[in-house]
């Protein structure tokens, strides 16, 4: 009988074409919703491998349920859904998809960008609403900002952030990095110095006890007046209260989020901003980039049934199990 | 001294209708409104200001003997019969050049917006929608296939743009260009029929008129993009709203309509699509710079001296 792979919700057989043959496939419900917890736990004494979107909670509990384990696969950049130790402990692989969604987040990047500095939804709703036509042409109503020569300082320069450089320096603008690492680069900037002169700040960075508010209140006050922010990390990487405040009293010309501090909440102030421009966590998630990301952990899962470490491990287990 | 008149036949920033009055005696006349007093300053106007959407007939210059220069603010004259002008022995200047940053961002941000569904996806989370779900998935825009309609300044601004997300580029335009790395096709059809995303950066008037068409928009495909920030008259608008409504093409950027500032109730209660009010060129620094080159041309005029940028011959 061939191991059991459980893929938590619905996928074509395409996207996991690596364990095609390999393994038992179990699939989650077609048409949306993911498998819940409960339904996970009762099949987990026969489990193999897992592959889930993030959304699953791997803790002890789960472990226990699950003594033929071997890996949980991830199709996010993320991982905090995975209690690393107790993997380690029980000697479980973790994985992930490291690069899958760089590139339609750098897009979304740029998108946001150019959709706050051209006022683009605002502009859309304005047509929708017809007043267009009532009012006419109105030359310097609609002035937005130019990207050519402005400088945009990226915090975070792993892939997505260099994915983003690429990308802006393309409109011609000046790049500027703050990282834990490239104190090296010409471009690197200490955060605080970044800050003061970047006409558009964007955030790249996981979202970690250090980088919990790393957009404060007090480094808000240290930007240029008249910037850009755009999250496209974590929500609680912003102080939304801040935020709101510095767009209210025109600190900040705008920001562009696809993700909330609360989400699926939506800070009441910073949704009463026309200045914003808000998109539901949907930066990375593209048919394309959804596809590969499942073919990683396809490839990662069929690595460890073939008795190989996976291609993308985000720990490394004490002891294997055997 | 006296002022020299100078007639303002239509909507411009205020920043230069300031300049524009502390240079000259200016007399605002929009078509349509205040005719009598016209006919009263007209023989005395020296100088034309219009932007990119007037229509000068020769009817309306043969109104103004005094004239010899019709200054345009924007990049487009097709309104304007260039031809007439001449006639008059009066020259036509444009603001070319100073745009094509605006306009070429704009054209990246409508395919993008459109592509990516921002404008809808910001109205599904402010009605709060994200509450209930999730936002439909959209296609990658990095790696796709890029098809260019008219590679004048313009076009090449929005090729350079694309490049920094590894697009595949290619176009048509009347000619192929010597030197430039992109695929050429002999008809937008072609064209269309290669590319994930197709941008119209054409100049306007009777040559291009109806470029786009029902076929070239069967040949996009239902994956396929339409981005416009040319003139309204380079899409059969028609069929557009055919092809958008019947799913034969994917979606659309549309910063100029046909018979705008009217925009078709069609276009207007799509979801795939985002609408922006012709504000291609519409950023303070490029405001500053066309209304800079208007007055250089005048100046210049006045002075003897030659001017900045007058429209090419034929």
């Amino acid at each position: 009988m061939k191991p059991k792979v459980l893929i938590t919700n619905y996928v074509p057989d395409d996207h996991i074409e690596p364990l095609l043959g390999l393994a038992e496939i179990i699939k989650g419900p077609s048409g949306g919703p993911m498998c819940t917890r409960e339904a996970v736990l009762a099949l987990a004494p026969e489990l193999f491998g897992i592959i889930n979107q993030h959304e699953l909670t791997v803790d002890r509990e789960l472990l226990a349920a699950a003594p033929k384990l071997r890996i949980v696969a991830n199709v996010a950049i993320g991982y905090n859904n995975m209690d690393l130790t107790a993997l380690d402990e029980a000697g479980i692989w973790g994985s992930n998809c490291p690069g899958a969604f760089s590139e339609s987040t750098a897009d979304h990047t740029m998108a946001l960008l150019l959709a706050l500095a051209r006022r683009v939804p605002e502009a859309d709703v304005y047509v929708r609403s017809g007043q267009w036509a009532r009012d006419g042409f109105q030359p310097g109503a609609w002035d937005g900002t130019l990207l050519n020569e402005k400088t945009i300082g990226i915090v975070g320069f792993g892939e997505i952030g260099r994915a983003v450089a690429k990308r802006a320096e393309a409109f011609g603008m000046n790049v500027i990095f703050h990282s834990n690492r490239g104190q090296d680069d010409p471009r690197y900037r200490t955060l605080e110095a970044l800050l003061a002169v970047s006409d558009v700040v964007s955030l790249h960075v996981p979202l970690l006890p250090t980088t919990r508010h790393l957009l404060s209140k007090e480094r808000i006050v240290l930007m240029k007046h008249g910037a850009f922010v755009l999250n496209m990390a974590r929500g609680p990487v912003v102080d939304e209260n801040a935020l709101a405040a510095a767009l209210t009293c025109g600190h900040l010309r705008g920001a562009g989020m696809d993700v909330a501090e609360y989400e699926p909440q939506i800070h009441p102030a910073l949704r009463e901003q026309r200045s914003v421009v808000f998109t539901p966590h949907i930066g990375g998630g593209t048919l394309e980039s959804r596809k590969f990301a499942r073919l990683i952990c396809a490839r990662n899962v069929a690595e460890v049934l073939e008795s190989r470490p996976p291609i993308n491990p985000v720990n490394q287990p004490s002891s294997r199990k055997n | 001294m006296q002022k020299t008149p100078v007639l303002l036949m239509a909507a411009v920033p205020p920043m230069l209708i300031d300049r524009l009055e502390q240079s000259y005696q200016l007399h605002r006349f929009i078509p349509g409104q205040n005719q009598q007093s016209l006919a009263f300053v007209a023989p005395a106007i020296q100088a034309i200001v219009a932007n990119g959407e007037s229509r000068v007939t020769a009817d309306f210059l043969s109104r103004f003997p005094a004239a010899r220069i019709l200054a345009v603010f924007g990049v487009g004259y097709d309104g304007v019969d260039v031809g007439a002008a001449r006639a008059q022995g009066i020259s036509v200047t444009h603001t070319p050049d100073v745009l094509t940053d605006d306009v070429a961002d704009l054209a990246i941000a409508l395919m993008l917006s459109a592509a990516r569904a921002v404008p809808a996806a910001d109205r599904f989370v402010r009605a709060g929608k994200w509450l209930e779900g999730s936002f439909p998935l959209s296609r990658k825009v990095s790696g796709s296939r890029l098809g260019i309609v008219g590679l004048g300044r313009i076009g090449l601004a929005i090729a350079q743009r694309a490049a920094g997300f590894q697009m595949e580029i290619s176009y048509w335009a009347r000619q192929p260009k010597p030197l430039v790395p992109y695929a050429y096709y002999p008809s937008p059809q072609a064209l269309a029929s290669s590319v994930d995303i197709l941008v119209v950066s054409t100049v306007g008037g009777q040559p291009t008129r109806g470029l786009v068409n029902a076929e070239v928009l069967d040949a996009l495909g239902p994956h396929g993009i339409l981005v416009n920030v040319a003139r309204g008259s380079v899409v059969d608008e028609k069929a557009l709203v055919h092809a958008l409504m019947n799913k034969n093409i994917a979606g659309a950027g549309l910063d100029v309509f046909a018979d705008e500032p009217r925009v078709s109730e069609d276009l207007l209660r799509m979801d795939n699509v985002v609408l922006t009010p012709h504000i291609a060129s519409a950023t303070l620094e490029t405001r500053i710079a066309m209304s800079d080159m208007v007055m250089q041309n005048l100046a210049a005029h006045f002075e003897g001296k030659p001017l900045i940028s007058q429209v090419p011959h034929e």
